[in-house]
């Protein structure tokens, strides 16, 4: 295996591109494990909730089984979910409050608000026709199409126009309203996890480390003294 | 070592990024279903004027079970705090009544004997306290009998004074005739006459 690989003989283009393609796999190691560590720790964080909503019926008795618990933990995120995605939807309707008004005003119920939100970021060419046929964006490699090189930017854009300022506050609106209910669902998630895992373990009775025969105290009779 | 544990469970969790964000979807689905439905039973609650959150029955035996504990720890930790009675020391006044010419203890005798000391050998009145004494009314001492003072004379009723006899006697009659007396105000002037 080791003459194997001391045979391949790299030319110096090669080793630059291994080194590059080594330096990329790290970056993306390193982005997907931090991103993964964020993740985590929201997870915990959102998970703590079902401590706090279990604490007191656990404590005093009142759910007294895995099965109740399991039970009691659920309809209580629910109401907590409920409670959590007020606002995201309050949010949302005052979007949609504000498209209402805007196409009552304008008359332009056909308009789609999120293409004039796209207008504030750049846009590119990701069609393979607008680009030559020499130079195609998109290339099969082993069966697979993938973007051969970084794609055009469409001339003109960003760009901010007044007439469509109401679809730029509404969809903002909605994509908040959008990431709020997420965050919320993970949270739901979270903690149904968690209270899962408590049904598990605050009823668990563990035998480990435990000996029957070892806590029994045979205590010898006393011999009888000898008659005279 | 542990950051690079935490870093490993950091991919494990980016790996499963797609399943939470599946789970999320479906969770948001369901979130609809669960708002409008605890929606109505907030609407029900609040046109019946209960909260719009109610405690669940469970919930109210926890806290009334940890409600009952937490009353009964503080008057427990309220009787242990409470400062101690102080001490009822009752004094009990002890009078002793020496026999005239008894030598108190301490006191050197006088040169003679004690047939020196006046009222030596005579009975005391202190003697018993609670007792009566000859020719005497219980509870009176000998002393109050000799400093008793002299039984209260009533004095003669004050004359009347002279300048108070000349003043008219008062007639309630009188009075009375002269505050109903009719006063006739003339409002129009005259013009009926």
């Amino acid at each position: 295996m080791i003459r194997v690989l001391a045979s391949i003989q790299l030319s110096e283009t090669d080793r630059k591109a291994l080194i590059i393609l080594l330096i990329l796999l790290v970056l993306l190691v390193l982005i997907i494990g931090l991103i993964g560590m964020a993740i985590n720790a929201t997870m915990k964080h959102q998970s703590k909730r079902a401590d706090s909503m279990m604490h007191d019926v656990a404590v005093t008795h009142v759910v007294d089984n895995t099965r109740s618990f399991r039970r009691f933990g659920f309809k209580k995120n629910n109401r907590a979910l409920f409670r959590d995605s007020i606002k995201p939807f309050l949010v949302a309707l005052l979007g949609l409050a504000i498209w209402i008004i805007y196409n009552i005003a304008t008359g332009n119920w056909g308009e789609n608000p999120w293409a004039h939100f796209g207008e504030l970021f750049f846009r590119f060419k990701f069609d393979n026709s607008e680009y030559p046929a020499t130079d195609p964006l998109w290339v099969k490699v082993f069966g697979m199409t993938i973007l051969a090189r970084w794609p055009e930017a469409v001339e003109g854009y960003p760009r901010f126009e007044v007439a469509h300022i109401a679809s730029y506050i509404e969809v903002t609106l909605w994509i908040v309203a959008i990431a709020w209910y997420a965050y919320s669902c993970q949270a739901y998630i979270a903690r149904a996890m968690r209270i899962i895992r408590l049904s598990n373990t605050v009823y668990e009775k563990s035998l480990e480390g435990f000996n029957a025969n070892a806590n029994v105290d045979v205590t010898p009779e006393a011999p009888i003294p000898p008659s005279d | 070592m542990a950051a690079l544990k935490k870093f490993g469970l950091g991919i494990l969790w980016a790996l499963l990024f797609p399943l939470i964000l599946a789970g999320v979807a479906v969770v948001g689905v369901f979130g609809v279903f669960d708002f409008l439905v605890e929606f109505v039973i907030m609407i029900i609650n609040f046109f019946r004027g209960k909260k719009l959150f109610p405690a669940y029955p469970e919930d109210e035996k926890a806290y009334a079970i940890l409600k009952r504990a937490i009353d009964k720890k503080n008057g427990e930790l309220s009787a242990q705090n409470q400062p101690a009675p102080a001490p009822q020391q009752v004094f009990v006044q002890q009078n002793f009544y020496t026999n005239p010419g008894a030598i108190p203890p301490g006191v050197t005798p006088p040169t003679g004997g004690p047939a020196a000391i006046p009222g030596y050998g005579q009975p005391s009145p202190y003697a018993n306290p609670y007792g009566t004494l000859p020719n005497q009314q219980p509870g009176v001492l000998p002393n109050q009998q000799s400093n008793a003072l002299p039984p209260m004379q009533q004095q003669p009723a004050m004359p009347p004074r002279p300048e108070l006899a000349k003043l008219p006697e008062f007639n309630p009659a009188d009075y009375h005739q002269a505050t109903t007396e009719t006063i006739d105000i003339d409002v129009d002037g005259g013009e009926d006459e």
